[in-house]
């Protein structure tokens, strides 16, 4: 490669990451999080802490009381049950119902135990934690959520383009998975940092990059080409992928139980059903759509299809449909969200999820320390110190906010319908407090020690919330059959250690003489920079 | 009257940092354009089934649209990737205005 060429493929990878680099690693830091959701439901709510039973009551009463509330079945535009798992141990009904021209989504939880209704939670810390990561809870005033899932699936293909012309410009990039010069300077070590997670994450970053850019495309892109390509009308799309939707026949039917259909094994697999959505409650031309574990595969859901009158079997149709281009879009949320694995793989996922968060920070701090300290920066030391300054205060700021809101969603006191909006306010609060902080400081290094050693205490100090909110210690409710809030508990704690263990042992300052003798500038631009 | 105007306003400032830098204006807008554009209008003229090509053409957007961006920076003429773009761009609008939609 030219000299000139390697010099723009280098300027468009340092560009894109100083521009993008903060907003980069707050989607890859808060996609670490959002993989557990499920798990912090379990946690966030004592009440759903519920061991499993053997004898769960039956779901359908509750399911046909709660249908009950609806005046008109055909208002119901779907019916949604979730048979109790380890992660979420309790029976999930939606029902969403059109009113006037919106869509109004209602949800019941109950206890299988019992049958006893689980007291109503607004949406909270999960919530939180899934859609910032997906949308950036992009407020309606500016456009809503699709805005904010298209700003996500722009900086996946900013990902993607910092990818390949980061390889492209790391010629020793063999060298580098193994190069970890510790004794060096700071700047040298930050390098090799960077260089050493990025070669090690770099599957993981493409599968990153790649799907998350993908799930942004289908809320960005299906509605453009709809007017593109229909001539403004978006809704043809659905209904040329989807084909022709079933209507109600108006007369009423008897659907098969649901708790007979909680017992229907996959014909293949054998599983047990997850879920089941229903198509046209009540009417003669009711659907279950049955979802299975996906055994082994890489998708969300095996499905089978079945009449809700007669149990016989319909073809799945739309992008249920078996193709090899359904069985690919399939693929992609599991491999986003890391949900194939089990547990094991979710935490693989963390911790290469908060590498390649790291990898962005420190991307953008060597490009900083390299023209602060050099003859190569042009604008004045004070600019550089401002801008290492928000990146301390906005990488640390938004560790600092997600430990925050755990806080803030377990002494929550208030409506329900306004708990989301103290967790945002709580998180931008802690967030801009942080980058505050980290300007008024003076050393960079003792700010990213104290925040750290800080992330690393209210770390610890979330389990003991948990146990005092649910009147037991986490050991006790694993005896107790339920799994996932315990399971969280432990993750807090090794991660809280973790924390701690990396605040005492980041530098206090700079570095000592000796070490910035030793570093030389070719260390710095050995394999970053075009050849010269 | 405005919405002319706004509308006026954008198309000469990406006219303008098009002329002034090439590379960056066809990073930023012109990939994105010529992905939007190019692969709805190879939609409306591909003759292969619409369901299957559209979710392929879906699947493919990402990779599209970060190669084309790759292509301003890896390309040695500045005004090749631009002018390559614009063309793709304006090949899309014209497949969008004259074939009909599928099925009609």
């Amino acid at each position: 490669m030219d000299r000139d060429r390697r010099v723009r493929i280098y300027d468009a990878h340092s560009w894109t990451g100083i521009c993008l680099g903060i907003v980069l690693f707050v989607v890859c830091f808060s996609g670490s999080l959002a993989m557990f959701e499920h798990e912090i439901m379990s946690w966030e709510d004592p009440a759903r802490r519920i061991a499993p039973t053997e004898r769960a009551v039956p779901v359908q009463p509750l399911m046909d009381a709660f249908i009950g509330e609806v005046d008109d079945l055909a208002d119901i535009t779907f019916v949604g049950v979730t048979y109790p798992s380890v992660t979420e141990p309790y029976y999930a009904g939606q029902v969403n119902v059109r009113v006037d021209d919106a869509v109004e989504f209602r949800r019941r939880k109950w206890d299988p135990n019992t049958g006893a209704l689980l007291p109503e939670r607004g949406d909270g810390l999960s919530t939180w934690l899934l859609d910032f990561h997906r949308d950036l809870m992009w407020p309606a005033a500016f456009g809503g959520r699709t805005i904010g899932r298209g700003f996500v699936c722009i900086l996946g293909i900013v990902m993607m383009l910092s990818i390949i012309t980061g390889i492209l410009t790391h010629r020793k990039i063999l060298k580098e998975f193994f190069q970890f010069r510790l004794t060096k300077s700071v700047r040298v070590k930050w390098k090799d940092a960077h260089n050493f997670l990025g070669v090690w994450t770099l599957p993981f970053s493409v599968v990153m990059a790649f799907t998350g850019a993908w799930l942004g495309v289908v809320a960005l892109m299906l509605p453009a080409t709809g007017v593109l390509v229909f001539k403004g009308d978006s809704e043809q799309v659905i209904n040329a992928i989807q084909g022709p939707p079933i209507e109600r026949s108006g007369i009423s039917g008897l659907m098969i139980d649901l708790d007979d259909i909680a017992r229907r094994p996959h014909s293949d697999s054998g599983e047990l059903p997850v879920s089941v959505f229903v198509n046209h409650w009540g009417d003669q031309n009711a659907e279950y759509t049955i979802n299975y574990a996906p055994d082994t595969e890489l998708m969300y859901y095996e499905q089978e299809k079945i009449s809700a009158i007669s149990g016989a079997p319909l073809p799945l149709t739309g992008l249920d449909a078996p193709s090899p281009e359904t069985r690919v879009l399939a693929a992609i949320s599991p491999l986003h969200y890391g949900t194939y694995g089990g547990v094991a793989l979710k935490f693989m996922y963390f911790l290469l999820g908060i590498g390649l968060s790291a990898m962005v920070a420190l991307g953008n701090m060597v490009w900083i320390e390299r023209r602060a300290n050099s003859s190569e920066g042009k604008n004045s030391p004070r600019f550089y110190d401002r801008l290492s300054k928000l990146t301390v205060g906005a990488c640390l700021g938004i560790v600092v906010g997600s430990v925050t809101i755990f806080y803030a969603d377990a002494f929550y006191v208030g409506e329900e319908a306004a708990r989301i909006t103290r967790i945002g306010t709580t998180y931008f609060g802690a967030w801009f407090a942080v980058i505050a902080y980290a300007f008024l400081a003076k050393n960079n290094y003792q700010t990213t020690r104290r925040l750290m050693a800080l992330v690393g205490f209210g770390i610890l100090g979330l389990p003991v919330v948990s146990a005092i909110q649910a009147g037991a210690l986490p050991w006790q409710i694993f005896q107790s059959g339920h799994v996932a809030a315990p399971l969280v508990d432990l993750a807090l704690l090794i991660l809280g250690f973790a924390c701690l263990l990396i605040a005492g042992k980041l530098p206090r300052n700079r570095g000592s003489a000796r070490n910035k003798r030793e570093s030389t500038p070719q260390d710095d631009v050995s394999a970053a920079t075009p050849a010269t | 009257m405005l919405k002319w105007m706004i509308l006026s306003v954008i198309v000469l400032f990406i006219g303008w940092s098009t002329w002034r830098k090439p590379r960056l204006t066809s990073s930023i807008i012109w990939a994105l354009t010529a992905t939007v554009l190019g692969t709805a209008g190879l939609l409306l003229v591909s003759p292969t089934e619409f369901k299957p090509t559209i979710l392929w053409m879906a699947l493919a957007t990402p990779l599209i649209w970060a190669g084309l961006m790759f292509w301003c920076f890896w390309d040695s003429r500045q005004w090749r990737p631009a002018l390559g773009l614009i063309t793709i761009t304006l090949l899309g609008v014209a497949a969008v205005a004259v074939v009909p939609p599928p099925g009609a």
